[in-house]
């Protein structure tokens, strides 16, 4: 079964011709296959009809024919076309001539074979094969003339050249005529194929052309690429904008623009198409919808120079349009700020030199931008910070800091001294080279007037303190002194008494009493000196000679008594103060003076005026006393200091005294050339109500509790 | 006035206290002479032998100074650096008797050079046993340089 199926797939593969790429060696090979086929089958044929009818062809020889038909049979099957053909044909040539030779000779019937060889020769073997063949058969036919001449063969004429002449003439013809028309037809079908190569490289150029606009529709970002023709109708319209406006390219190509976007739209760009398609290519915007597009109009030209479409490349600038409206809404923004911002914004290049400051530059530094602009940094400083912020910025340059914060002094255009506060930030590139720097830069000055205030009041704090401690320390000691006194006559007091002595006795007693007393004054003018800070009454301008009065009415009888003459300066400014105060400054300077006036002399006081200035007067109280060494010039105005132990009081008067002056913003000195000398002391007091040190500070709220040692 | 007597030169404002001091002492076995003076500038005088003091003979040498701080004039501690700082003078024992015990106060007299510190205390007997013991150790036990 399977061998049968073997054999008959040999067979049909048998009897299919070779095909070969080349179609024309393929169509040889079929005409050739064609012919052994045909041959094969009137070979066979003709040996079964001679055997029959007795021809006097030999059957044999019939049948050797066959097997060289069969031998070219094969060598076409093993696809060697050409000798394949040689075979054959030289095969029949033989076979003509052989017939020739014991038939008829030059005039038998088979003669005419020779043509059929040559047509068949020319239409399948190439020029020089075929000039070969036409030879090969001319030359034949001369050795058949020649034996038939000669009586070789059994033909019953007697050939000539002649006849040989004739056969070459037709043969001849017929051969160049076969070969003229094979190679006519031969060349038409090349040109034919040629033909048909070219119109099926022209379809895939135009297959790829519309691949390329296809390509370059579908990978331009936000694009889409529409063609038309001359009708307006969609030849090509593909692109992701196309698909994301909501169109489908199926549905678009091959209608008309009118078909597809509404009339009013239509219209529209109608126009612009139409320029295109004669000719003109050009750009512009176009609104669609909520998009807004570019559109780049350019014509497709064919070979021969005429436009054939139209092409619209559409590009969504939506986007860049909506960045580029918020760049210019935050360009503004960030000017405004800049323009409108509390601190002056400047920045430096890499020289230092100005190259921007923002308006705000003149709230800030007072002066125009004009002025600063291309200015040096330096320019900016005072002469006295100059070298300082020089410094700071090439320190923070050299160790890469990134921002720095310098305060200096400026001078404005009112030639105003303000101090500034900068903070600049440094820039550096990706190499770490300074590129520059940006400076913010504010007014200090009332923050540095602050803090000077804040650090004089500092200053003052820690003096009050430092003056509280010795108060303190002064008044525990000489608190403590009168209590030693008591409790240790009184233990002397009970020895007395068992002794009994009487004397004594009273005398401890009258220590006792004294020490109490003394005890009982120290209170009183230490309450007295807690007093003189508090406002006793509103201060007021008040003329400087009824003070004084006052002052004399208060001793009037010490005075008496010491027969005391004082002199007082006429006309004296008024001074603005406490009243009753003041008073006492001066009470106690009279009475000082009387006090430390020799028993033997007459005290002799004078009271004016030493010095006048725009906001104080300074007065003088001076006496012909015992003077005062000036070794305890300042000893004496300490709390319970007194330089004679056994004088009279608590040594809290001259305290009093400097107290009142301070709180009132002035202060007191004495001048004495020493002891006999009498002595002088001095005490100036504001005439007006001022503000001491400014800013607001109302000195008469720190309360001075006491000085000296 | 005998070269035996043993001389307290006593630096005292207050009176008083002064007077206390006197009569304590004076309860001693071997009662001292006391120079009462009751200011820092008087006290200078004397020891350096100057103006009302100007007389050697009145002024001879104390054997112990009671010495107060707060004295007028010259205070105590200036009175104490001056007598540490004098070749003559620094062999005599200072003994500060003050009603401060305030430490600052100590400090600077021990850094000035006082040899004995004492804070006047409240309380007639505490005073008494208080001074009692100052004549029992200065006068009796602790032996003075020989100049």
């Amino acid at each position: 079964m399977s061998l049968c199926r073997k054999m008959v797939h040999f067979l049909r593969r048998f009897a299919q011709p070779p095909h070969f790429d080349d179609e024309e060696q393929t169509r040889i090979a079929q005409t050739q296959h064609l012919l052994l086929v045909v041959c094969l089958t009137i070979a066979l044929f003709a040996a079964g009809a001679n055997a029959l009818l007795q021809r006097p062809i030999p059957t044999t020889a019939l049948l050797s024919c066959s097997g060289v038909l069969f031998i070219s049979f094969l060598l076409l099957q093993t696809r060697r076309v050409r000798l394949s053909i040689i075979v054959l044909l030289g095969t029949i040539i033989m076979l003509t001539a052989s017939l020739q030779f014991i038939g008829h000779g030059a005039h038998d019937t088979v003669t005419s074979l020779y043509a059929t060889m040559i047509v068949i020769g020319s239409l399948l073997l190439d020029r020089r094969s075929f000039i070969g063949l036409v030879v090969a058969t001319l030359l034949v036919i001369a050795g058949i003339v020649t034996a038939e001449a000669r009586g070789l063969t059994r033909s019953p004429y007697e050939g000539d050249f002649g006849d040989w002449f004739d056969l070459a003439l037709i043969l001849g013809l017929t051969a160049f005529t076969s070969r003229l028309l094979s190679e006519s037809l031969e060349r038409s079908r090349a040109r034919a194929r040629a033909n048909e190569q070219a119109l099926a490289q022209q379809t895939e150029a135009l297959r790829l052309s519309e691949e390329r606009y296809r390509i370059l529709a579908a990978n331009l970002p936000d694009s889409a690429v529409l063609i038309f023709d001359h009708n307006l109708r969609y030849v090509l319209a593909d692109g992701p904008e196309l698909a994301a406006t909501g169109y489908l390219k199926e549905k678009i190509e091959g209608r008309t623009l009118y078909e597809v976007v509404s009339s009013s739209f239509a219209e529209q760009v109608e126009g612009n198409i139409r320029a295109v398609l004669s000719g003109r290519r050009f750009s512009a915007e176009l609104p669609f919808r909520d998009r807004i597009y570019v559109c780049h109009y350019i014509p497709l030209i064919d070979d021969c120079g005429a436009v054939k479409y139209a092409m619209v490349l559409l590009h969504n600038v939506t986007a860049q349009r909506q960045a580029e409206a918020n760049l210019r809404a935050s360009e503004a923004q960030l000017r405004m700020l800049a323009e409108n911002m509390g601190d002056a914004i400047m920045q430096l290049d890499s020289h230092l030199n100005v190259v921007y400051v923002s308006p705000s530059v003149r709230r800030v530094l007072e002066c125009e931008p004009e002025d600063v602009a291309g200015k040096h940094i330096a320019a900016l400083v005072s002469p006295d910070d100059a070298p300082a912020v020089a410094t700071a910025i090439e320190e923070a340059r050299e160790s890469g800091a990134s921002a720095i914060r310098v305060e200096y002094r400026f001078r404005n255009s009112q030639q105003m001294c303000i101090w500034l506060e900068s903070e600049i930030r440094l820039l550096y590139d990706a190499q770490q080279r300074f590129e520059g720097a940006i400076l913010s830069t504010r007014d200090v000055t009332r923050r540095k007037e602050v803090e000077a205030e804040r650090e004089r009041l500092i200053a003052e704090l820690e003096q009050k303190n430092a003056e509280l401690e010795r108060f303190t320390y002064t008044v525990s000691h000489d608190l403590k002194s009168p209590l030693i006194t008591i409790q240790g006559f009184l233990g002397y007091l009970e020895q007395d008494i068992r002794n009994g002595d009487t004397d004594r006795a009273l005398s401890d007693i009258r220590r006792i009493s004294a020490a109490a007393r003394r005890m009982e004054h120290l209170l009183r003018d230490l309450l007295e000196l807690s007093r003189i800070g508090r406002v006793s009454a509103e201060p007021q301008t008040v003329p400087f000679n009824m003070i004084v009065q006052d002052a004399l009415e208060l001793i009037a009888g010490r005075i008496a008594e010491r027969q005391a003459r004082i002199t007082v300066a006429p006309d004296m400014p008024a001074v603005y103060g406490d009243r009753r105060r003041l008073a006492e400054v001066v009470q106690n300077l009279v009475d000082n003076a009387i006090k430390f006036c020799d028993n033997q002399t007459v005290p002799e006081i004078e009271i004016g005026v030493h010095a006048v200035s725009d906001n104080d007067v300074v007065f003088f109280v001076r006496d012909n006393g015992v003077g005062i060494d000036p070794r305890y010039h300042d000893q004496i105005f300490g709390l319970f200091n007194k330089l004679d132990p056994q004088s009279e009081g608590t040594g809290v008067g001259l305290t009093i005294v400097r107290r009142i002056t301070e709180v009132h913003g002035g202060r007191v000195w004495v001048e004495s050339a020493g002891r006999g000398a009498g002595a002088t002391f001095f005490f100036s007091l504001p005439t007006t109500h001022t503000q001491q040190h400014g800013v607001g500070h109302d000195r008469q709220r720190i309360q001075s509790i006491a000085g000296g040692r | 006035m005998t070269d035996s007597a043993f001389r307290v030169l006593l630096v005292e404002d207050n009176d008083d206290h002064a007077e206390l001091i006197r009569r304590i002492l004076g309860e001693h076995q071997r009662a001292p002479q006391i120079v009462h003076i009751s200011d820092g500038e008087s006290a200078l005088d004397y020891l350096y032998r100057r103006g009302t003091w100007n007389d050697p003979d009145q002024s001879p040498r104390p054997h112990v100074i009671l010495l107060d701080l707060r004295l007028p004039r010259v205070d105590g501690l200036e009175v104490l650096t001056s007598i540490k700082q004098s070749s003559e003078l620094r062999h005599i024992p200072v003994i500060v008797l003050t009603s401060s015990s305030a430490d600052s106060d100590v400090s600077r007299a021990y850094n000035a050079y006082a040899n004995s510190y004492l804070v006047k205390p409240f309380g007639f007997e505490e005073f008494r046993s208080l001074m009692r013991d100052v004549g029992v150790y200065w006068l009796t036990h602790n032996k003075l340089a020989v100049v």
